[in-house]
């Protein structure tokens, strides 16, 4: 309390050090006020924004600052404030054409996640660039990165990354998003490395009228439509915004992925009173895509980039066996208050998403994957008693033939009068519904030099996990054992499984919990401190409705809720001696919950928990320097950072010392270090003419043996093996970690522009095959030499990418009118690359290993994930006021 | 204004235009079907006659042939067996694919094209596969699984019946090689032997008389599934392709239920009359000879369920201190047992348990032997395992595997019977699904999924 009276105090005191400004943002065309323009005095200040009517009021630290004056669809502009000039009339000219606008409707090429960073070269070079290639920023995952929908996290509970599907295709609408990225200080709970996201969908930050935008595009949709409709005006008690997209096409880049989505959106905000207003938002989106496969080296160069062993022709229409399917509705509701000194916002919100995935299964009959190894011509070739180059041709032509999924094949099998209507073969779907709620409530307080910032939050996440029987493919029923070891997968149900039963497993895991987070910010002209903290309590369960044979004690029911805290801290420091430098530091550490999959050692299964039940472990530093001149500008960030992390187990089918099985992997604790360097550099050559430059040097590297534990189906309570892998500096498998990329573009007064980039990208590295580093490796009587040089003769590393993009466009304006066209070609020169892949686990044993190796063309090399090619995306938007 | 407008036509015209406007780069459809009707243009026999001692590189021929072998339960494995109807010898066809039984079931007819395959002989008879070079030999390689659907295409509808050929041990001819035989009234030579049919470390060969004293060779592969099974010790018939290895034949099966040895065996084999137990009665067991012969568990009538035990001894057995037990579902405990003191069964002579005396009697007109209950091993749904158990607490007979609940397994009879196999005289305490003929709802592991309605379909009183 008494800290609290001293808070008070001093803010009254600082409250007379500051300045106050008022002032109005108006059209410099029409001169009509610009609402929910954006006011900051530096990057790292407090934003303001105009109301309706286009009239603010900002309170400043400083004496005086330049001003960055922001609105969608306007020029940004920068003014002197302060310093006697404490009433502002702000004009500002309508941006009919703008690379940022062009980007926002751009097709996302991975980078997502920082899709709304208008702000920042960097990411904006991550987005639209490196992002194609699978950079992935300081070689983080997307967990990494708090996504927050109109200030509800976003992040998926078993994966811990979010879902941006959830949303997609509501471009219009998520366009408003706030970026903090790294370790930069923000408000929002603490969560990862990578910062958060915030997107915003309310109405106000919306352009009244029609808007249309139709596009053309190779990537990953043919076609897409999206209208949407906002009404509001001055003084006006309701605004909406309604918005509908359609994407679709029969195939993207690679080949046999159709995609079939719809999304909606409606969005209210109903303003009480000056300062309050209530919003409600209403999202549906549905999407259908059919996947593409990671492939091995042999298989590219045979059917080429594009190839995708996923689809076939089942009655005359194209059929990918792997459809991913995401539909599901949002709603939210939040009420609020905005005054210079004080906000504060309750909140809640419901998720309910359906996932399904689909793939083929095989019972006790061989595998219909077109590129199944032993179906390539390397299974001939390079078979280590008899080798048959005269069938290797024979493969090689019959792939060539026919590289597709036979449908029919597998229905005449089911047919076979041997079965009695037993299926041999089966399209199920891997189904999460998840049902999340949440409630929260924040409230920031704006004291003169101090911001105190304090929010709690109640998140409760179920999911639902079963596999559905989609297509028995012309059998009756589905017997559902084990077809490895026979056990019974529902003991209390019948084994007899129909088309739309629930097989192989059925439970729920879930989490609740509480986030509560405080962060408190001193400024003085040139110095700003802030800490945070955010506290996080968590209790996690399991629930199986499936009494599974292999593990009857284990399987059904309800187990006892585990529950963990955790906390994490920042802390910043930040220093502007003048408006051309800014220095900052920062850093965070604390601990974390693992992601929900890694609770359990195979949830799907039976309820057994991992042993490592201490909660995850962060750590990292960020040094930042800026300099910001009036024709050039320049940011470096130096970062290093920790990441203890328990990887969620998975299984797979490997040949090893101990004996060939189905093994269920457990890693331990797994510690990887992250450090390296971002510098960005821009230069405006003369009046709409810029170069610039990013370079990324990042070195993500394993920094512990993790402990490795296998099980096998039929024993699931004790290891069958316990060891450690020889990790330790290892770079970690992930897309190219190194970056240049220099751009150049030119805006003409004349309502057109051109862009070119070019991004030499390096240091992508193959996810490693953990057993092969394990003593597993060695342990056959055959073996002859240690494991470490065995891998020492096989780099993990990719070759280096060159990508070119272009992007043009052209815009329109005609009153209130609004016409504008883009165009990008990525890859321009079509160049072949792979972006990223992994090393496969099968051959776990030494003397299988050489032998598959031995001939230079392994049956179990590498599998890669290719980038794409030379594609096009076209835009064209109408808007209408 | 009139150009506004002539911006927003163009516009949206463009827009919609786009919007719809998708591309389709699907390639040519793979799918191998099957074929309505074969056309070949040459015979098996033809094509075998151009064999001229090494190995052919065939033209293109047209074949029609008919699948014989299966590899369903391992003891064919890498080949597929035809042959032209009922005329030998037959081929084998190296093949790469696995499970080839799921794409070309016993019976299939398929159109062969021979282009680009190869045509050998060797001491087992003719094969078809593709060229292999070992150190400068021609050998024959395996057709690589995605192929095979190019050289021999099926013909549609469901396969049709394969008659195995009957023969003697003694009538086995070189021209019967890749074709496929039923020798009958045959036995295994069990002396010395180990009591499974087959090892799982390496390949067995059993050795098959008949009463006369002919022997042929049995193949029993390391990989089949029933290697571990326990050698029949009965008589009977044996069906399986004959293949030649050196100068002796082999049959190999390619099932379990080819070899169906369950009859008495030879009354004085010239192989070893010592061990044939049925000439002798090894202590207790042929003494009382009282086994479970019938289960019922008639699809339209729940009411009429009964069990029924059979004498197949020469004296009557008098059952004090035997009961009859039932262990429902997945139990390993029983829930109900039936005791059948004061009850006797003359020789040859049945008893029948009904479940309920009321729903019994007006099902099938007549009175049980005795009444269970609904509960008892009479009132069966047809998922439960049922034990006999003699006056020393043995169990003398039982149906099912205590702990395993039938539902989809070799002993499920739920809306149809379980009838003991004709020539089964004795009570087996270790359920063998071989010895019954077994009728549910949904014909799985080997049974036969026929649902049985009462009366018509049920025999209690007589076995």
């Amino acid at each position: 309390m008494r800290i609290l009276i001293l808070f008070l105090l001093m803010a009254m005191w600082v409250q007379a050090q500051e300045v106050l400004l008022v002032g109005i943002v108006k059209d410099s065309l029409d001169g009509k006020p610009v609402r929910n323009a954006t006011l900051q005095c530096s990057e790292h200040s407090r934003i303001f924004h105009s109301n309706n009517k286009g009239s603010f009021s900002a309170s400043l630290q400083a004496p005086s600052c330049q001003l960055e004056i922001a609105a969608e669809g306007y020029r940004t502009q920068l003014m002197v404030a302060g310093e006697g000039n404490s009433f502002l009339q702000v004009a500002l000219i309508p941006e009919t054409l703008s690379m940022e606008d062009w980007e926002n409707e751009s097709f996302r090429t991975g980078g997502q996640a920082y899709l709304g960073s208008g702000r920042s070269l960097f990411l904006r070079r991550v987005a639209f660039d490196l992002g194609q290639a699978f950079y992935r920023p300081r070689g983080l995952d997307g967990r990494e990165q708090l996504v927050l929908l109109n200030g509800f996290p976003m992040n998926h509970p078993g994966f811990g990354r979010a879902q941006w599907s959830d949303w997609g295709g509501l471009n219009d609408v998520s366009r408003s998003q706030e970026v903090a990225y790294g370790l930069k200080h923000a408000i929002y709970p603490l969560y990862g490395l990578l910062g958060n996201t915030a997107i915003s969908t309310d109405p106000l930050t919306h352009r009244p009228g029609l808007r249309i935008t139709s596009s053309y595009s190779n990537r990953s949709y043919r076609g897409r439509l999206m209208l949407t409709y906002t009404n509001s005006a001055e003084d006006q008690v309701v605004s909406y915004t309604v918005s509908g997209s359609t994407r679709h096409g029969r195939q993207g880049y690679i080949e046999g992925t159709p995609y079939e989505a719809w999304s909606s959106f409606m969005g209210v905000n109903l303003k009480i009173n000056q300062w309050t207003d209530m919003k409600f938002f209403a999202f549906y989106t549905h999407q259908d895509r059919g996947r593409s496969a990671p492939v091995t080296e042999e298989v590219t160069s045979l059917l080429g980039r594009v190839y995708n062993p996923y689809w076939g022709i089942d009655g005359g229409a194209l059929r990918n066996s792997r459809m991913r399917t995401s539909y599901g509705p949002i709603l939210q509701g939040i009420l609020g208050s905005e005054t210079p000194t004080f906000t504060w916002k309750i909140g809640a919100a419901w998720q309910r998403s359906i996932k399904a995935d689909s793939r083929l299964t095989n019972i006790h009959a061989p595998s219909m994957d077109p590129v199944y190894y032993r179906y390539l011509p390397s299974y001939h070739s390079e078979h280590p008693v008899f080798p048959n180059r005269y069938n290797a041709l024979i493969s090689r032509e019959s792939l060539l033939a026919n590289p597709q999924v036979d449908w029919t094949a597998m229905r005449r099998a089911n047919d076979s009068p041997i079965l009695a209507g037993k299926a041999a073969y089966l399209l199920l779907e891997d189904v999460v519904e998840s049902t999340r709620w949440w409630g929260r409530g924040e409230f920031s307080l704006y004291m003169g030099r101090w911001i105190f910032h304090a929010g709690i939050a109640f998140l409760e996440n179920k999911l639902l996990e079963y596999a559905r029987i989609e297509d028995l493919l012309g059998s009756t029923f589905h017997e559902d054992l084990n077809p490895f070891d026979g056990y019974s997968y529902d003991m209390e149900g019948p084994i007899e499984k129909m088309e739309g039963d629930k097989i192989n497993y059925h439970l729920l895991v879930g989490s609740s919990g509480w986030n509560t987070s405080a962060s408190v910010e001193y400024k003085t002209g040139s110095w700003q401190v802030a800490a945070s903290y955010t506290g996080d309590f968590r209790k996690d369960h399991r629930k199986g409705f499936f009494r599974n044979e292999a593990n009857q004690q284990n399987s059904l029911g309800e187990e006892e809720p585990f529950q963990a805290s955790t906390g994490l801290y920042r802390l910043s420091v930040e220093f502007s001696p003048n408006l051309r430098h800014h220095l900052s530091f920062t850093a965070l550490a604390g601990t974390r919950h693992p992601r929900l999959y890694s609770r359990w050692r195979d949830h799907k299964q039976h309820d057994r928990r991992s042993e490592y039940t201490d909660p995850e472990a962060v750590e990292g530093v960020q040094f930042r320097y800026s300099y910001k001149a009036s024709q050039f500008q320049g940011n470096c960030t130096v970062y290093s950072s920790r990441v203890q992390e328990l990887p969620i187990p998975r299984s797979f089918y490997a040949e090893t010392g101990i004996g060939n099985d189905f093994y269920r992997l457990i890693q331990g604790r797994t510690t990887m270090r992250y450090q390296g360097l971002e510098v960005d550099l821009g230069y405006e050559w003369v009046s709409g003419f810029k170069v610039n430059a990013v370079v990324a040097y990042g070195m993500p590297h394993f920094d512990n043996d993790p402990t490795i534990e296998l099980y096998v189906d039929t024993l699931p309570e004790k290891a069958v093996y316990s060891g450690v892998a020889a990790l330790q500096d290892e770079p970690l498998g992930n897309g190219p970690q190194r970056a240049i990329s220099l751009g150049i573009e030119y805006r003409d007064p004349r309502y057109w522009f051109i862009g070119t980039t070019f991004n030499y990208l390096s240091g992508a590295h193959l996810h490693p095959a953990i057993l092969r580093r394990t003593s597993i490796f060695t342990e056959h009587p055959g073996s002859i030499a240690s494991p470490s040089t065995m891998n020492e003769s096989v780099s993990r590393q990719l070759p280096a990418i060159t990508l070119t993009n272009l992007v043009f466009g052209k815009s329109y304006l005609k009153g209130s009118t609004y016409v504008g066209i883009f165009v990008s070609i990525n890859n321009l020169f079509d160049l072949q690359f792979a972006s990223g892949g992994f090393e496969q686990e099968r051959k776990s044993e030494q003397g299988a290993w050489l032998e598959d190796i031995a001939g230079g063309r392994p049956l179990f090399g590498p599998k890669y994930w290719m980038g794409n090619g030379r594609t096009i995306f076209l835009n064209l938007s109408l808007s209408l006021r | 204004m009139e150009e506004m407008k002539k911006w927003m036509v163009l516009g949206i015209g463009v827009l919609l235009l786009m919007g719809s406007c998708v591309e389709d780069f699907i390639g040519g459809d793979g799918v191998q079907g099957c074929m309505q009707e074969l056309s070949p243009d040459t015979s098996l026999p033809e094509l075998l006659d151009l064999y001229q001692g090494e190995p052919l590189a065939l033209e293109a021929h047209q074949i029609k042939v008919q699948v014989v072998s299966s590899d369903r339960e391992g003891n064919h494995f890498g080949v597929l067996v035809v042959q032209d109807g009922d005329r030998g010898p037959g081929l084998q066809i190296l093949l790469d694919m696995q499970d080839s039984h799921l794409q070309y079931p016993p019976g299939t007819w398929i159109l062969l094209t021979t282009e680009g395959l190869y045509l050998d002989k060797t001491n087992s008879g003719y094969k078809l596969g593709t060229a292999m070079p070992v150190f400068g030999t021609l050998s024959l390689g395996r057709i690589p699984s995605r192929k095979t659907g190019e050289y021999l295409k099926p013909a549609c509808g469901a396969p049709a019946e394969v008659v195995p050929k009957e023969v003697t041990i003694e009538e086995l001819k070189d021209s019967m090689i890749n074709t496929l035989l039923r020798i009958s009234a045959v036995q295994i030579i069990t002396d010395g032997n180990p009591a499974t049919l087959g090892s799982e470390e390496e390949d067995t060969r059993q050795v098959l008389e008949n009463c006369e004293g002919a022997t042929v060779e049995l193949h029993i592969g390391k990989f089949t599934d029933f290697n571990m099974d326990p050698i029949p010790d009965g008589k009977g018939s044996v069906t399986g392709i004959l293949k030649k290895d050196g100068k002796s034949y082999v049959i190999h099966p390619s099932t379990r239920t080819e070899i169906d040895l369950l009859a008495p065996r030879c009354s004085s084999g010239p192989g070893d009359p010592e061990d044939v137990p049925v000439e002798e009665e090894p202590e207790g067991t042929i003494a009382m000879p009282v086994l479970i012969s019938e289960i019922a568990d008639p699809d339209n009538a729940p009411e009429a369920r009964f069990i029924e035990l059979y004498n197949a001894g020469s004296e009557e057995v008098s059952l004090q201190g035997w009961k009859l037990l039932r262990y429902t579902n997945a139990n390993t405990e029983a829930g109900a047992a039936t005791v059948l003191d004061d009850l006797s069964i003359s020789p040859g002579g049945v008893l029948v348990i009904a479940a309920e005396a009321e729903g019994f009697a007006s099902v099938y007109g007549k009175p049980a032997g005795m009444v269970g209950g609904k509960n008892s091993a009479a009132g069966s749904n047809g998922d439960d395992n049922i034990v006999l158990i003699d006056p020393e607490g043995e169990i003398r007979d039982i149906f099912g595997r205590i702990g395993e609940d039938g539902s989809g397994t070799d002993h499920e009879f739920e809306d149809g019977r379980a009838l003991r196999k004709e020539g089964v005289m004795q009570p087996n305490p270790v359920f063998d699904p071989l010895e019954w003929s077994i009728f549910n709802d949904t014909g799985a592991e080997g049974t036969i999924k026929e649902v049985k309605i009462a009366p018509g379909d049920f025999s209690p009183g007589s076995h």
